[in-house]
């Protein structure tokens, strides 16, 4: 909406060189994701506990630096004496696997729709348009709510959900790819080349578009995972006994007043996670789309 | 103009429609809607009889006509714990929503007003970079966690503020500080980008030339031309907020909308869940349309097709 008659603004003075170069990655989002990926990846290898080890007689055992605590369970015990580093670490494998395959399945329908509408024009574009719009004005929380509540809980239930209750925003960005890639001389010379419409959508249109997807899913990535970690401390997300982030949060929610440490680590975890998303989004949006640049 | 209003009036009625199918698909999704509805002690014949009131015995496409009559008539059933027309006990529940939603975007528009000009101001000054730090993680943080933790410190710790109810306006400081919070973030990046995109422009160069005050070229001269995409950011901004609350709502015991869906969700009350998404689509409709032609009436530029 501000892109009317501005030019590029210069970003930062342009650096040349390796070392440069270098020192303008994300280092930080990027060595954030990579220490919860590893975790989650590695995550029952490198937990110092069963995450679902529970012991009455070490529960609410504080943070090792505090009084009270153990290094043996560094960021202190739940209330029914599981080790708060080791739930986290399994809480990262549940927050990526949800957040990446709802990533997927809301991205695949949302270019898939995308590419229908954008390239066919005419009613099936009106159709399609007119759906995107229900979905895009409807409480997006409350219908993931309803829906976890309906259907019988589990991951690939989360994943669904999320990916149903997320795609349309892909559908509404991609469409206008789809429609400025398909005015240009190559997909015309390719119809007169005489490409089957299959093809000009696989092989001309997606592979354009494919940057901006890139930008939207990895700035939807930090969405998803904030809204697994919602509905799972709405109690509608993973089901107990797993390791959900929001799960944590909302288990140890009622002894927060005095165990400080049951809300504090985990809202931390989620806070990383997504942040360096968003981060490492925002990066790639100034990297690969340079129309928006500005926003 | 007036086929421009029309036209989008009309795409509004059609998402309407639209959103009552999903409504109404979203309590038949597993299966067997009438399993939501009994309490599990119920007999056969009671399970029986509650089928034919709801008419669930009746075709799908035939169930769906009489939903839709008894919309168009008000009535969107009777919620099931309360055994009163749901409806009234929505809209009964929605001023306080709408209280919490509105604090939440003063403080919101306040703060993020302010950081967002004075990070225009100066890019790369100290109110830009911490603007922008701030922004990134108000982004970032989950609304359940700030609230858990302004409820520890502002009300456990220092109590400065009540953590639950809404008697008076000290109730409203923490539920609207959490919810607001995040669209903050949003205002604060809006406002700096629509205040650089004027700030190059010719008059402000010319207001500057012409030896103007600078807190009057920004004030007078620039904010009034950046407001257009602020202020269309503060009403979707009320969109999401009234989206978020039903989180806030849950932890600070808010007594609104948002809490009385969760609620209702909790105690298979599908009636009053339904008529809570209907209504809350209604306001996101209604917010949405009011924007196009309020963007439209604040920006002449814009042209209506």
């Amino acid at each position: 909406m501000t892109a009317l008659t501005q030019p590029a603004t210069v970003l930062a003075p342009a650096r040349r060189g390796r070392l440069a170069r270098l020192r303008n990655l994300p280092w930080l989002a990027g060595s954030i994701l990579l220490v919860v990926l590893l975790l989650g990846a590695l995550g029952p290898a490198i937990a110092p506990h069963n995450p679902r080890d529970a012991d009455l007689a070490r529960s609410l055992m504080p943070p090792a630096w505090s009084e009270g605590g153990s290094w043996s369970y560094p960021l202190g015990t739940d209330q029914q004496g599981r080790d708060i580093l080791s739930r986290i670490i399994a809480g990262a494998r549940i927050s990526l696997i949800v957040g990446f395959m709802a990533v997927a399945v809301a991205g695949g329908l949302g270019s898939l729709v995308a590419l229908l509408g954008g390239y066919y024009g005419g009613w099936v574009d009106a159709v399609l348009g007119r759906i995107v719009d229900t979905m895009l004005s409807m409480p997006f929380l409350m219908v993931a709510i309803v829906m976890a509540q309906v259907l019988s809980p589990g991951i690939r239930t989360i994943v669904l959900i999320l990916g149903f209750t997320y795609w349309a925003t892909y559908a509404r960005v991609l469409r206008g790819e789809v429609l400025r890639i398909k005015s240009q001389d190559f997909v015309a010379l390719a119809r007169v080349g005489g490409c089957s419409t299959l093809r000009i959508l696989w092989r001309y249109i997606l592979p354009n578009m494919v940057n901006t997807l890139i930008v939207l899913a990895t700035l939807q990535l930090g969405a998803t995972i904030l809204a697994e970690a919602t509905l799972s401390f709405l109690g509608l997300g993973v089901p107990p006994p797993n390791a959900a982030w929001g799960l944590m949060l909302a288990e140890g929610r009622q002894y927060v007043t005095y165990a400080w440490w049951l809300a504090v680590f985990p809202g931390i975890a989620i806070m990383l996670t997504v942040l360096s998303a968003n981060m490492l989004g925002d990066w790639l949006r100034v990297r690969l789309d340079p129309k928006q640049r500005q926003v | 103009m007036i086929r421009y209003i029309l036209q989008r009036l009309g795409q509004s009625i059609i998402t309407v429609w639209g959103i009552s199918i999903v409504v109404f698909m979203l309590a038949r999704l597993s299966g067997d809607p009438l399993l939501l509805l009994v309490p599990p002690e119920a007999t056969k014949a009671e399970v029986e009889q509650i089928r034919r009131a709801y008419s669930l015995d009746k075709p799908l496409p035939q169930q769906y006509l009489t939903y839709v009559r008894g919309v168009l008539r008000g009535d969107f059933g009777t919620s099931l714990r309360f055994n009163e027309p749901a409806l009234p006990l929505v809209l009964k529940r929605l001023p306080a929503s709408l209280r919490l939603a509105s604090a939440a975007m003063v403080i919101s528009a306040g703060i993020g007003i302010t950081v967002g000009v004075l990070s225009a101001a100066r890019p790369g000054g100290w109110v830009d970079r911490f603007g922008k730090a701030f922004a990134m993680l108000g982004q970032s943080v989950p609304v359940f966690w700030l609230g858990i933790i302004l409820i520890l410190v502002f009300g456990v710790r220092l109590r400065w503020f009540p953590t639950s109810g809404s008697e008076t306006w000290r109730h409203l400081v923490l539920p609207a500080a959490a919810l607001g919070w995040y669209s903050t973030a949003a205002m604060t990046r809006i406002t700096r980008s629509a205040m650089l995109d004027v700030l190059d422009a010719d008059y402000i160069r010319l207001a500057h030339i012409k030896g103007l005050h600078p807190f009057k070229v920004i004030t007078k001269h620039a904010l009034r031309n950046a407001s257009i995409p602020i202020v269309t950011l503060a009403s979707l901004q009320f969109i999401a907020l009234i989206n978020g609350a039903v989180v806030t709502e849950t932890i600070f015991a808010w007594p609104g909308m948002g809490r009385l869906m969760v609620d209702a969700v909790f105690a298979r009350d599908f009636p009053l869940v339904q008529t809570a998404v209907f209504v809350a689509s209604i306001l996101f409709v209604a917010t949405n349309f009011a924007v196009d032609l309020l963007y439209g009436y604040l920006n002449p530029r814009i042209a209506y097709t």
